[in-house]
């Protein structure tokens, strides 16, 4: 018997040991009181892993056609951010790269090393998480994609645009990373297997 | 104080934990695997697809050369038939710098346009007093246009585009290419319609003075659908600007259009006996004026879609004399010409007056077909005049006759469009629906239309199929179109099957 505190109320209990077909309920709120860590990490890392594939299509293959009175331009997440920042648009140019490319692949790097590198050492796992939680936050792929939804319906009719095939990925990437980062359950991190110092 | 001393939970106070059986999650040596994993394998799926798509959207690329890039920059639109083939990729000034190299990258459905003799030029605005071209380049900007070369030609990457702004001549393969030769230019220049009773039929590739500058030289391109209208024996001369006369009866002015007067203009008028098709290359003079009789020329030239479409077999009856054996053909009243087909399996189809007796006092008759006599029998004639068709031919045909398929020959249900036919191409009449009368089951030609006795048999095809469907008569100066009827079509059996 060892305790344990709900994540969501934190009403302590005692949790027996359980076989592996089994889990811990809360008996105040009824959420479940993780005592399987591996299937939290597995989940994460499957989720990480698909964010992982998908993040390259997305920020290298194009994600819009342009075209406007007959001009055409085509470009892609990274190659669209080099170019403002090639045209002198710094400020811009720079959030949208730390902001939209750089955090999301840091936040989703971080997450495969929490969850597939168990072997880390708890201090260094903590260390890790704590970059994580601060990256995430800042990661703002979707927010990316609400502003082409902006430019689908103010520009849609001043401009013709198609999105490209990196918009799928881009889409899919966010929606895995997400998934991700809601599997990922910290408590793991402090096992009951390291005593505490 | 005490209050919150005895409500501090005591260690026994904590509850257990209820413990729920869930679904075991699936084990793989031991460790546990999330189902989650799925979900991967469809992401790395999906995005392995999406980077296969990207890489094989793209058809083959070509490089393009041209002399001058007009404002053509790297996402502009390649198109061919009004629709985008391809995108301009990159473009670069050639190392040696007298040229831009434009990479072009085609589209999958138009890789077979990379193959040699096909055209690239950069679409832009053309305004010219004879005709406004490109407006869509204005705004819309520049595009590189692609013409395909000859279906069998050769795959080619490497290309040399055109210096022209806006679509050449296409199939120009098929169309005719011509010389004129004048002593002045005569106001013509590249671009000038070649026009014939007006309607443009081509127009002038270029203009310029021969090697020896004794003449002016102009290359001139005719549609291919026109191209029989130029014949050995066609005159050309010049109609451009204003022709000012002055007289007794008060000023005459005489121009053909706006853009004959800016831009020149070459007539041609063929002769009433056109004379055999021109070839390409073939040299004309060009004229200043023409001369009156010209004017009055007014042959029939089958062109357009009243011409047999190429490639459609062309009926090739044999000239028929049939001589009759009696006394009285002496006088050579049992002497009759004409065209007879003939048909696959050794029989022959044409005027009953050439291929049965002309009267019940008529004896024995032999029918003469390209040189060789045959004696008919008689009794698997079958005859509904004024059309007949024979039994099997006692003897065989020369190997090199080309002889009609049965299974071409058909009925008419109404008067249609049709091409009158004796094989040759000066010997080819087309009829228009407006030429026939249709009076009894015959339809009679229009007496204006020049056929002489010449034409008695000749093969009537339906211009729509290339059907055969009846056979031109000459009777009493009147020329008949009489459509096969069913008891011919009887007649001749089908192919064996």
């Amino acid at each position: 018997m060892k305790l344990k505190a709900c994540h969501c109320c934190g009403q302590i209990h005692h949790v027996p040991t359980l076989a592996s077909d089994q889990t811990a309920v809360c008996t105040r709120c009824g959420m479940g009181i993780h005592a399987l860590p591996t299937q939290s990490a597995s989940r994460t890392a499957a989720a990480a892993t698909a964010a992982f594939v998908l993040y390259w299509p997305a920020i290298f293959l194009p994600i819009l056609h342009i075209e406007k009175f007959g001009k055409h331009h085509e470009s892609s997440l990274l190659i669209g951010t080099i170019e403002l920042l090639q045209e002198g648009s710094w400020f811009v140019g720079s959030v949208v790269l730390l902001f939209s490319i750089i955090f999301p692949l840091v936040k989703i790097v971080l997450l495969l090393e929490l969850s597939l590198l168990g072997v880390l050492h708890r201090q260094h796992q903590a260390r890790t998480y704590r970059v994580m939680e601060f990256v995430g936050k800042w990661s703002m792929m979707d927010v990316m994609l609400l502003a082409f939804l902006v430019m689908l319906v103010k520009l849609g009719s001043l401009v013709e645009f198609t999105f490209g095939p990196a918009v799928w990925a881009f889409v899919l990437c966010v929606a895995m990373s997400m998934l991700a980062s809601i599997c990922f359950d910290p408590y793991t991190i402090w096992d009951d297997s390291d005593p505490p110092r | 104080m005490d209050d919150a001393s005895e409500s501090l939970p005591q260690k026994d106070a904590y509850p257990v934990v209820d413990v729920q059986t869930t679904r075991t999650p699936a084990e793989v040596g031991g460790v546990i695997v999330s189902r989650l994993w799925f979900v991967t394998g469809l992401c790395l799926l999906a995005a392995a697809g999406l980077v296969a798509a990207q890489l094989r959207s793209g058809g083959p690329h070509v490089d393009v050369n041209f002399t001058e890039g007009h404002g053509l920059q790297a996402g502009d639109a390649v198109r061919y038939r009004g629709i985008d083939v391809g995108q301009v990729k990159e473009i670069a000034l050639s190392p040696d710098l007298d040229g831009v190299l434009v990479r072009i990258q085609l589209t999958e459905a138009a890789a077979p346009l990379a193959r040699e003799g096909t055209r690239f030029w950069i679409e832009r605005p053309d305004i010219s007093v004879g005709q406004v071209r490109g407006l869509d380049t204005l705004v819309g900007g520049r595009y590189v246009g692609v013409l395909p070369g000859p279906v069998d030609a050769p795959a080619s990457q490497l290309f040399y585009g055109m210096d022209v702004a806006s679509a050449p001549i296409d199939d120009i393969a098929d169309g005719l290419e011509i010389m004129l030769e004048g002593n002045h230019r005569l106001g013509l220049q590249n671009g000038s319609p070649i026009s014939y009773r007006g309607v443009t039929v081509g127009h002038v590739l270029s203009v310029g003075l021969a090697n020896d500058a004794v003449t002016v030289e102009a290359r001139g391109f005719i549609e291919p659908k026109y191209r029989q209208l130029v014949r050995v024996n066609s005159r050309f001369w010049s109609n451009s600007g204003l022709d000012l006369k002055i007289g007794f009866s008060g000023l005459e002015l005489d121009a053909e259009t706006l853009s004959t007067i800016a831009s020149g203009g070459v007539a041609l008028a063929t002769p009433n006996s056109p004379g055999r098709p021109a070839a390409t290359g073939h040299r004309f003079e060009l004229y200043e004026s023409p001369r009156d009789e010209w004017i009055q020329w007014q042959p029939r030239v089958a062109i357009g879609s009243a011409a047999l479409s190429p490639g459609v077999p062309v009926p090739r009856p044999l000239p028929g004399i049939r001589r009759s054996q009696s006394a009285l053909a002496v006088l050579g009243s049992g002497r009759q010409r004409g065209w007879v087909l003939p048909l696959e399996g050794g029989r022959l189809l044409g005027p009953a007056n050439v291929l049965t007796k002309a009267d019940d006092n008529d004896g024995d008759y032999v029918v003469e077909v390209s040189g060789q006599q045959f004696a008919l029998p008689l009794e698997e004639l079958v005859a509904v005049r004024p059309l007949a068709v024979t039994g099997l031919l006692p003897g065989k045909l020369d190997e090199d006759v080309a002889t009609w398929p049965v299974e071409l020959l058909r009925r008419p249900k109404a008067i249609e469009e049709v091409v009158v036919t004796c094989g040759t191409d000066e010997l080819t009449m087309p009829l228009s629906t407006q030429r026939l009368t249709p009076s009894e089951g015959i339809w009679q030609v229009d007496g204006n239309v020049p056929l002489d006795d010449g034409w008695h048999g000749a093969c009537v095809v339906a211009a729509r199929d290339g059907f055969v469907i009846g056979v031109l008569i000459r009777s009493d100066d009147h020329s008949l179109i009489v459509p096969l009827a069913d008891e011919l079509l009887d007649a001749v059996p089908g192919p064996p099957q």
